[in-house]
């Protein structure tokens, strides 16, 4: 019941504390206000020592989606993009057995998808090379996943550098909730894998986790059924510790990865996280993070070694009707993109380092009892663009404690990446030495609430004022990347939740959205298609959950995605299914379909560069202790 | 309106955890199946607390105009549990003169909800027991205890709790092994 709204607003990871905090209304403080909550709304109640007031995920005034661990646990999904699929927010798109096109409110297509900021436990994972993600250097352990937080709108003044059209924030258990042994594996006529986890204590002291994760991810089909011989398999590991001392909570973790690829592909790489966090004075609470990562793709035709250091602080005070959040961070990111000798597209400098700092402050006003007032501002200074200033102001109204309405207007940035001014092809195109940031001003509104008894509801509607998107543009006879591409988009994003019988739950979501882009002088038409993404008009999905019994539950899903146009690809309704059999405590087996419906379809890319989605089942086992 | 009263009472706000736990005790039994015919299945719906009330007046607040199932919930504060309690839930605080393990000694078997709570530091758990989970406060099920003392948990209330104490799943699996064994 009103999973989609009402969910987990912790303070783990240091990124959603920032959130939570910022988009909330945080005045569920009295017993009559906890009486309007479902069971699993009063589970995610925020009870922190700081906080006196419960902040509640279902107050944000922003399109959020959050994908529990249960829902991804039912979905059958094996990795974390086909998760995202649950998202209805989100538009994603499979290009090949390694990678997809995954966007939110337009430009989706593998070139054009980086409009996207992704944070794995506060870490920014899109990458600083051409400012998309390489989702199959993202393997997370599933079992051991706490949420998906998956906005979309612009969330520049909080999250800065590439949150243009939204933010995923992927958040990991605390170690006290992962402890013991666990083994989750899945294996089928296309993926395969396993992870093995174990967790333990370190006395009072607190608590860690490792584990280690192994997988094969299957090719991908040619439209005539054909194998792609796109197979990749990898081995990840990581771990994370938990301590607290006094007041103080700090958090360690890292993992390393290892993937073998098409054409003997070798990626690789490591990150190291810490955070310390500390409340002083019952009022102040205090944040502090830092990471390290490390990537190194070596494919066949570009090496690519990313370096990245990133430090970010925040204070949250709460006083009278106040929650303000001011933080600052640095960034800096050395990228290291070779191609071989010869090659027509290569990068210069080959090697570049660029950093990023910014200053924010935030607050939320409770400027009555069922009206809050957001504001922020964000002060964003990078190598490439000099300074921005992203401001974002969001009222929520709540007329009963059923119904929140909230409007928005925030402007966003997608900073240049390495690719953006440095890619050069002799006697074809120059570099865009000179290549600025692209700008989004989002008009938002939006409803969300619990209508009936047993239902929840949730509408979104944007528009979208872009300037100064990439295109190529012909100038004195010579190719360049410009900020020559200009126009809208608008669209709503629509989501509900129902529970027929306390053992039945219907989900649904729609999506629409629609673009008008106009170029500019010197702005090369044949380009709109590939710097303006495909996306489909409209997203339908409905997802059925039934709990058969204690033991067995069954999950279906349909999802319907319109057709593309540039290049042509058909819709497609494929549908998932999946059965499980809890055997006992802490042992379940489960079934599952996927793409059911076509043998193998397609669903981005150009045919020469497109791999299609086979239809796949694979069986799993979940054992813990 | 009521929440300003209690702002003006000399009784300072209830802590949060406290009033989301008081909470938790109107909205969890409707996803329980008390066994039918159970004595009692009265007008009133009888909530106890067992031993040293951690709750006060936030109890009575919280449950103020709610039903279930359609039973107005009366509160009962109890210094010792007995069997003849009589309770429909009981949220076994304990105390210095009847621990929380003999608080659900004396009920089991009896078709009572019992409830426990991490903060008590006792050993003994009830069907439900709350945990604090980082900032929220989530529950452990006992399905062995729920048996014990014949209620049924609802499986949505199953996918809630963040662990689930089954331990006949698997001993009724070793039993049936070792007569299978020679």
């Amino acid at each position: 019941m009103a999973a989609t709204t009402g969910r987990r607003s912790r303070f783990a990871g240091g990124g959603a504390l920032c959130l939570i905090l910022a988009a909330s209304e945080a005045r569920a403080q009295s017993v009559e206000d906890l009486r309007a909550l479902s069971l699993e709304d009063l589970g995610n109640v925020q009870v922190t020592s700081v906080a006196k007031r419960a902040i509640l995920l279902s107050e944000a005034p922003a399109a959020i989606y959050v994908i529990t661990a249960d829902e991804a646990r039912r979905s059958g999904a094996v990795s974390l993009p086909e998760i995202l699929r649950l998202a209805p927010n989100l538009t994603v798109a499979r290009q090949d057995a390694q990678n997809y096109a995954i966007s939110a409110r337009g430009f989706n297509s593998y070139q054009a998808s980086n409009k996207l900021l992704v944070l794995i436990d506060g870490r920014s994972v899109y990458t600083p090379l051409h400012g998309g993600v390489f989702w199959d250097q993202q393997q997370i352990a599933l079992a051991d996943m706490d949420r998906i937080e998956v906005i979309s709108g612009p969330g520049g003044a909080l999250w800065g550098a590439n949150a243009f059209n939204g933010v995923i924030n992927v958040i990991s258990k605390p170690a006290a909730q992962t402890q013991g042994f666990l083994l989750d594996a899945a294996a089928g006529n296309v993926d395969a894998q396993a992870m093995a986890r174990y967790g333990g204590e370190f006395g009072e002291l607190g608590a860690f986790r490792i584990h280690a994760t192994a997988l094969r991810r299957g090719e991908t089909r040619f439209s005539d059924g054909a194998g792609r011989d796109d197979a990749w398999s990898g081995f990840e590991t990581g771990f994370r510790t938990d301590l607290s001392s006094g007041a103080n909570a700090i958090t360690l973790q890292g993992d390393y990865f290892r993937h073998k690829g098409l054409l003997d592909a070798k990626i690789a790489g490591g990150n190291i996280l810490a955070r310390w966090k500390r409340p002083f004075s019952g009022f102040l609470t205090a944040e502090v993070q830092t990471y390290y990562d490390v990537i190194d793709r070596n494919e066949f035709f570009s090496n690519d070694y990313i370096e990245t250091f990133d430090a970010d602080g925040k204070l949250i005070a709460e006083f009278r009707s106040h929650t303000l959040v001011a933080g600052a961070g640095y960034r800096t990111v050395t990228d290291r993109f070779e191609t071989p000798a010869g090659s027509l597209f290569f990068v210069d400098p080959s090697e570049d380092t660029f950093s990023i700092s910014n200053f924010f402050i935030h607050d939320d006003i409770a400027v009555r009892d069922d009206l809050t007032a957001s504001v922020g501002l964000k002060y964003e200074y990078s190598t490439f663009t000099g300074g921005q200033w992203l401001p974002s102001i969001r009222v929520a109204w709540r007329p009963t404690t059923r119904h929140l309405l909230w409007s928005g207007v925030s402007r966003a940035v997608r900073t240049p990446t390495h690719i953006d001014r440095n890619l050069n092809a002799t006697g074809l195109l120059d570099p865009a030495k000179n290549f600025g940031a692209e700008e989004v001003v989002a008009y938002e509104a939006g409803y969300r609430g619990r209508p009936v008894d047993n239902a929840s509801l949730s509408v979104s509607l944007y528009f979208n004022d872009y300037d100064d998107l990439r295109i190529l543009t012909l100038a004195d006879g010579r190719l360049r990347f410009g900020n020559a591409m200009r126009g809208y988009g608008y669209g709503a994003e629509i989501w509900g939740e129902a529970e027929l019988r306390p053992w039945w739950t219907l989900k649904a979501g729609v999506n629409f959205m629609e673009k008008r882009l106009t170029l500019e002088q010197g702005a090369l038409p044949a380009a709109l298609d590939q710097h303006q993404g495909n996306d489909p008009d409209f997203q339908i999905q409905l997802r059925s959950q039934m709990n058969l019994s204690d033991r067995w539950e069954l999950d279906l899903a349909l999802r319907a995605v319109d057709d593309l146009e540039n290049p042509a690809i058909s819709g497609y309704l494929e549908a998932d299914a999946r059965v499980a059999w809890r055997l006992a405590d802490g042992l379940a087996l489960s079934l599952s379909g996927r793409n059911l419906f076509d043998a193998h379809h397609p669903e981005t890319a150009p045919a020469a560069s497109r791999g299609e989605v086979r239809r796949s089942v694979h069986l799993g086992l979940r054992v813990s202790k | 309106m009521a929440a300003q009263g209690l702002a003006h009472s000399a009784e300072p706000p209830p802590d949060l955890a406290t009033a989301v736990k008081a909470t938790y005790l109107y909205k969890l039994p409707p996803f329980v199946k008390w066994p039918d015919g159970a004595a009692q299945r009265e007008e009133n719906f009888r909530l106890c607390v067992g031993g040293r009330d951690p709750f006060g007046a936030v109890l009575e607040t919280a449950v103020y105009g709610q039903s279930i199932e359609g039973r107005e919930i009366t509160i009962s504060r109890l210094a010792i549990v007995t069997g003849d309690a009589a309770c429909d839930l009981l949220f076994a605080a304990g105390s210095p003169e009847q621990p929380v393990s003999q608080m659900l000694a004396a009920v089991a078997g009896l078709p009572v909800l019992t409830v426990t709570d991490d903060l008590q530091q006792s050993k003994a758990r009830g069907v439900i027991h709350f945990v604090r989970i980082e900032d929220n406060i989530r529950f452990h099920v006992n399905l062995d205890s729920a048996r014990e003392n014949r209620l049924t948990i609802s499986s949505k209330l199953l996918s809630l709790a963040v662990e689930i104490v089954d331990a006949s799943a698997v001993a009724q699996d070793v039993q049936r092994r070792e007569m299978d064994e020679p």
